[in-house]
């Protein structure tokens, strides 16, 4: 079988090798210790000379049989954890509310078939849902409008 | 504490309305996330996680435990009527299940993978009743240094036994037990890896994590994705559901034989559901007289993985609930949700919480008969539930994913913890390193310190102690053999042909759990 891994699948195993040389350099730090009385840097450094290693092994030995489509589909991607971020970044001064109209409003753009309509009803449904559910339900300490 | 008065007092705790509820609750959440293709059965149980925090942990573990092996029925649904597996483990049900749809035998073929469902399940709930006290009387005698190897068998297994690259499997768990270092080191009170972040002081958390994985990396990799074809979507009625008697007669021994695979892979360290349902179906297809009628709708290729893939989740109980060693990443998070609530499973379990242990099984009785009654005759409303547009549907998980990873901590950090595992999890998922090992190794990468410590204290410092008392050294050879084996290329390569067809394994690799 003819498989050769590709430019890609390599990179991918570049950023294995560099977390783990990372590991090492960060747990460099910590005490060391001995194998019977380990120090907090032990296990740390031992796991990133095992992770740069099998990186190292990927990118030499591992061959795929079928190469890896990678499409990032850029707006989904950044619409959607972008929603989830201003969600985190808004839920306390703006309240949960408006954190969820704008999780909501990200998150259905970038879906076709979505019109104004159904997303307005989406909000209005999750916002109740989520306010029975968490806020009066459970009693989470989250305001409805912020502060 | 015998069989008999077992399960009365397991019927005490278990048939209460309170347990009853969150019984219901559990299975019909799991059905329904079961059903709907692109989220699994571990997302689903991280986002009930937070909201079980303010339960008692009977009903909390009756209902996570609910979650799991009701999905196991609802995926079938998805793969038998829109060739698209509902969760990973339902993948190679799709070979069979669509053809057999489209010969218009859809009901059929709904009707059959749920009595193979409930029956693997039942001869599993059996075993778990049977053998998980003797196996609990046994493990009595282990000591650290058996828990530290039989955790590091569990480990490679899962990550050897993945399908796919045994080296990025490694590196995954690897990763795992590194990030569950973060924070402050129990026994020198170092802080490492926070990067002088408060919030990471006191470690990562699991539902955050697991929400990243399995949850938001799922959405973004289906995200605006052309939408589902549902026009097929036919309406199934009840009086569809008859199989004939030669179905029936088919039916049988696959169904028994997938339960005794499904059982064995489940009590397996690192094998899940999803393995133990190729297996069956790759032994059906052996064992077939006439092997060219599989792919086209034979009903041997349908009863057998879903009689294993359900048997399977529930004998992953016995290790779990004995041990205290989860088999796959699914038991791990249970797991973990178990020692939220404060119950550590451990060979003791059995005596200081029969009641826990008993209700717990009680409840898959009741839970499995609960789904064959939704299942059944309320077919109808799950495939309607098919239909719901990913439009409206990815917004509303990703509010609860919001939500309920805020509520843990009251505090919107741990949601910016969901968004770098999301994206981790979505390159890991485009580059094939499989998910599942590296949760593994975060739930049991403390557990395994502890008792690798715990372990030379008693010895004194010598290591040998894991070589010397034969448990262990047992398990520690099972781990060896099993990297050489499985790092062997061209056994692999062989195994690989004969297992699956190329599209089947790029489902099952995409969610695999």
């Amino acid at each position: 079988m003819k498989a050769r891994t590709s430019l890609a699948e390599t990179v991918a195993a570049g950023v294995v090798v560099a977390f783990g040389l990372a590991t090492i350099w960060l747990s460099s730090d910590f005490p060391m210790g001995t194998v019977t009385r380990m120090g907090p840097g032990y296990v740390p450094m031992a796991l990133g000379i095992i992770i740069t290693a099998l990186g190292i092994a990927i990118a030499l030995f591992d061959r795929s049989d079928e190469r890896p489509r990678i499409v990032v589909a850029l707006k989904p991607f950044a619409m959607i954890l972008g929603g989830i971020l201003l969600w985190a970044l808004t839920v306390d001064r703006l309240g949960f509310f408006a954190a969820t109209a704008i999780l909501v409003v990200c998150c259905a753009v970038v879906e076709e078939g979505n019109t104004w309509r159904t997303v307005l009803g989406l909000v209005v449904f999750l916002c109740a849902a989520g306010y029975l559910v968490f806020i009066e339900g459970l009693g989470i300490p989250l305001s409805a409008f912020g502060e | 504490m015998d069989l008999i008065s077992g399960l009365a007092l397991g019927i005490d705790t278990a048939i209460t309305g309170e347990a009853l509820l969150y019984c219901f609750i559990g299975v019909t959440v799991g059905m329904f996330i079961g059903v709907l293709p692109g989220i699994g059965p571990l997302a689903a149980v991280s986002m009930v996680l937070p909201i079980t925090y303010h339960l008692e942990p009977m009903s909390a573990l009756i209902m996570l435990a609910g979650i799991f092996y009701g999905a196991q029925y609802g995926g079938s649904t998805a793969s038998i009527l829109l060739n698209l597996p509902g969760t990973s483990t339902t993948a190679v049900t799709a070979i069979d299940g669509y053809p057999m749809a489209k010969q218009g035998r859809a009901g059929i073929a709904l009707f059959i993978t749920t009595i193979a469902s409930f029956l693997g399940g039942c001869f599993a709930i059996v075993l778990l009743m049977s053998f998980a006290p003797l196996l609990g009387r046994v493990a009595l005698r282990f000591s650290s240094a058996e828990y530290f190897s039989i955790m590091l068998l569990g480990l490679v297994a899962a990550s050897t036994m993945s399908l796919g690259s045994t080296f990025k499997g490694l590196v995954s768990v690897a990763a795992g037990l590194l990030i569950s270092m973060v924070g402050m080191d129990p026994t020198s009170g170092h802080i490492r890896f926070t990067f002088g972040v408060l919030e990471l002081q006191d470690g990562l958390n699991l539902v955050a994590i697991a929400m990243g994985l399995f949850g938001v990396a799922e959405i973004l990799k289906n995200a605006g994705a052309p939408r589902r074809d549902t026009k097929n979507l036919e309406k199934v009625r009840i009086r569809d559901l008859i199989p004939t008697r030669k179905d029936m007669s088919q039916s049988w021994m696959p169904i028994l034989r997938g339960a005794g695979i499904g059982s064995f892979v489940g009590i397996l360290p690192g094998a899940g559901p999803t393995m133990a349902a190729f297996m069956a179906y790759a032994l059906e297809k052996r064992v077939a007289r006439d092997k060219s009628r599989f792919g086209r709708g034979a009903i041997e290729g349908i009863s057998a993985p879903e009689s294993a893939n359900n048997a399977s989740t529930q004998a992953a109980f016995i290790p779990t609930l004995s041990l205290g060693i989860p088999g796959d990443a699914g038991m791990a998070v249970l797991l973990g949700a178990m020692m939220i609530h404060g119950i550590v499973p451990r060979p003791e379990f059995f005596s200081t919480n029969p009641d826990l242990f008993w209700g717990l099984v009680v409840s898959f009785w009741v839970g499995n008969l609960m789904l064959l009654v939704l299942n059944i005759p309320l077919i109808g409303v799950w495939v309607r539930i098919l239909a719901i547009p990913q439009r409206l549907l990815f917004p509303a998980i990703l509010f609860f994913i919001c939500v309920g990873v805020y509520s843990i901590n009251n505090n919107p950090f741990d949601v910016m913890v969901v968004i770098v595992f999301g994206i981790a999890g979505y390159f890991m998922n485009i580059f094939q390193y499989p998910a599942a090992p590296l949760l593994m190794g975060f739930i049991l990468g403390p557990m395994m310190e502890q008792h690798f410590r715990r372990a030379l204290l008693y010895s004194r410092g010598d290591l040998w102690t894991f070589v010397d008392r034969p448990v262990s050294a047992a398990f520690l050879a099972c781990s060896v053999a099993l990297m050489v084996v499985v790092a062997l290329p061209t056994l692999r390569r062989a195994g690989r042909r004969s297992l699956k067809s190329d599209k089947v394994r790029d489902a099952a690799m995409e969610t695999e759990d």
